[in-house]
């Protein structure tokens, strides 16, 4: 099975890593996630209280939460569109189809995906390790290891939220197929109809289900620490509270992971291609 | 002979249409097989299924009598419809993913584009190719890993004349190798010049199958006309000649292939009839295609 991982891996190798496309979108993943990470010392700068002291979220351990935050932002869109283009580019070439007929087969060709998904995930959350350790030691004076590992789940988090922005993605690309249309669909879903659902469902049904709604399961992976503070006037506002603990986020981003990747592979398996 | 492939009453709908209707087809090794039909007539979607990349709504299929079970593919060179490659990478690189994927050695790639004629421009992108190129390297593609069977897709479909003889040729000297080759087209020449073997299909259906030669007749037509029409009918009957009557002067009769034409005239003479008119014609194949498909 190794083995054809590896197989599998290196296919997608030896088909993206000359492509323009996904060199760029990876080229300004890693460049630009550090501007955006610093940019927000300015938008805060000086704000009164409530605000905290932004210097803190350069600071461990509440870095690590940051770091998630800012990050994931671009989590959804480069390594989103990454997805997207490896999918419904290979639908649009047609060379899905000469995959299969080739001789790789329906499996192998939707693993060989869900492989790059993970090598991506795991590729991202080690950049994130990094960047946070190198900022929060940059910040924190007298950092030792019990603060710096104190938020010891976010490693996880962190794969968990690249792994399901990206399996959603891939669940879109086989269901619409085409590139432009997934790319936009993703996107309105993800900041935009999502949201609109919730405050949908808030009118209808005051509950506390309407934070387990998908997007906002892997948000609340990495809540902005801000949001933190005014958890607990909305509890008293709507009688629930408002971000999903980290357990929770955890547990429910897995199943939704789970359900995106089996959905996306059984109407793969059914289609023609 | 063991069968290569053996297609068992094959239907599948589109919506309402029936692109396939009960096909039955069996392939022997070595044999070169031209499907042949008019455009949409369900070439393309029995190749599809066969390929695995269609799913039928009934009937089955084995290929190799079941040798390699569902992994099939890695014994046959295919291309469907049109040549897919990736478009950003140049022809070497995206032969290398189909050795890959076919666990073929790459090691054969130069001289597959030398066959192919491609050599020249083997670092240029997929996506700079004109379309002969595309279709000459989708050939090459499906040589890799030295197939069994090789399939191919109205090959020489949008290609200019030179084009369309330079494929021609390539596929003539790879059905020389001995390989089992199908190939769908619409154009007759095509398959008589490459293919010894012929299944005729329509709207789904299969009208005939079998050895060209029992299939489509290769007679010659020949025109001629007399001062005595009616004359020259009966003499027509007479010798035995199927005979229909010509558009501006006369009959067409047809004749074996290898009977000389200049015969017919002597022939007349010595019966007493004086030609006025005998045009050997081209065969409309058109026409012929027609005839096969009406019946």
């Amino acid at each position: 099975m190794i083995q054809n991982f590896q197989f599998l891996a290196r296919l997608e190798w030896n088909k993206f890593s000359k492509n323009t496309v996904i060199i760029l979108l990876l080229i300004t993943y890693v460049l630009l996630a550090p501007v955006i990470l610093f940019s927000v010392k300015n938008i805060f700068e000086g704000a009164p209280p409530p605000f905290p002291n932004v210097e803190s979220f350069f600071e461990f351990p509440l870095v690590w939460d940051y770091q998630g935050y800012a990050a994931s932002w671009f989590i959804s869109f480069n390594l989103g569109f990454i997805v997207i283009y490896i999918f419904t580019s290979e639908v649009s070439n047609k060379t899905l189809r000469q995959n299969i007929i080739t001789g790789l087969s329906k499996k192998e060709f939707f693993t060989s995906k869900v492989l790059t998904i993970i090598l991506l995930s795991i590729g991202a959350t080690f950049l994130y390790y990094l960047s946070a350790i190198i900022v929060g030691l940059m910040h924190t004076p007298g950092a030792d290891a019990e603060l710096i590992f104190d938020n010891n789940y976010a490693g996880i988090k962190f794969f968990l939220a690249c792994m399901g922005y990206m399996s959603f993605a891939l669940f879109l690309s086989v269901w619409i197929k085409r590139g432009m249309l997934v790319i936009l669909v993703f996107i309105m879903y993800v900041h935009i109809l999502e949201p609109i659902l919730r405050q949908v469902q808030l009118y209808f049904w005051k509950s506390r289900t309407m934070i387990f709604w998908p997007m906002n399961t892997f948000e609340d992976l990495f809540p902005l620490p801000l949001y933190r503070l005014p958890d607990t006037w909305i509890e008293e506002q709507f009688g629930f509270k408002a971000l999903q603990t980290g357990p929770e986020a955890m547990i429910f981003s897995s199943v939704y992971i789970l359900i995106f990747l089996g959905l996306g592979w059984y109407m793969f398996d059914k289609k023609d291609v | 002979m063991s069968n290569i492939l053996k297609i068992n009453n094959l239907s599948k709908k589109y919506g309402r249409i029936q692109a396939l209707d009960n096909l039955e087809l069996t392939i022997g090794q070595g044999q070169i097989w031209g499907i042949l039909g008019p455009n949409g007539s369900g070439k393309t979607t029995t190749l599809g299924i066969i390929l695995g990349i269609l799913h039928q709504d009934s009937g089955d299929f084995e290929w190799f009598e079941g040798k390699y079970g569902q992994r099939f593919n890695m014994k046959i060179g295919a291309i469907l419809e049109t040549p897919n490659f990736y478009p950003y990478l140049n022809a070497v690189d995206n032969l290398k993913i189909v050795a890959q994927i076919k666990k073929a050695e790459s090691d054969d790639i130069h001289h597959l584009l030398e066959i192919v004629d491609l050599s020249h421009r083997k670092n240029s992108p997929f996506k700079t190719y004109s379309l002969g190129m595309k279709q000459r390297l989708a050939i090459a593609a499906t040589l890799i890993g030295n197939p069994e069977v090789l399939i191919f897709d109205e090959p020489t479909n949008g290609l200019d004349p030179q084009g369309i003889a330079e494929v021609r040729s390539i596929l003539k000297r790879i059905a020389d190798t001995g390989k089992t080759v199908i190939m769908a087209s619409h154009m007759l020449d095509e398959v008589e010049k490459i293919c010894d073997h012929v299944a005729i299909i329509k709207k789904g259906k299969l009208l005939a199958s079998g050895k060209i030669g029992q299939i489509i007749h290769d007679d010659k037509i020949v025109e001629i006309g007399a001062e005595d029409n009616d004359k020259l009918k009966n003499w027509i009957e007479i010798n035995g000649w199927k005979y229909s009557k010509a558009a501006h002067i006369g009959f067409e009769i047809q004749i074996p292939k290898d009977y000389d034409h200049a015969l017919i005239n002597k022939k007349a003479f010595e019966d007493g009839i004086l030609l006025n008119h005998l045009i050997v014609k081209k065969r409309r194949l058109e026409e012929e295609f027609l005839h096969i498909t009406k019946n």
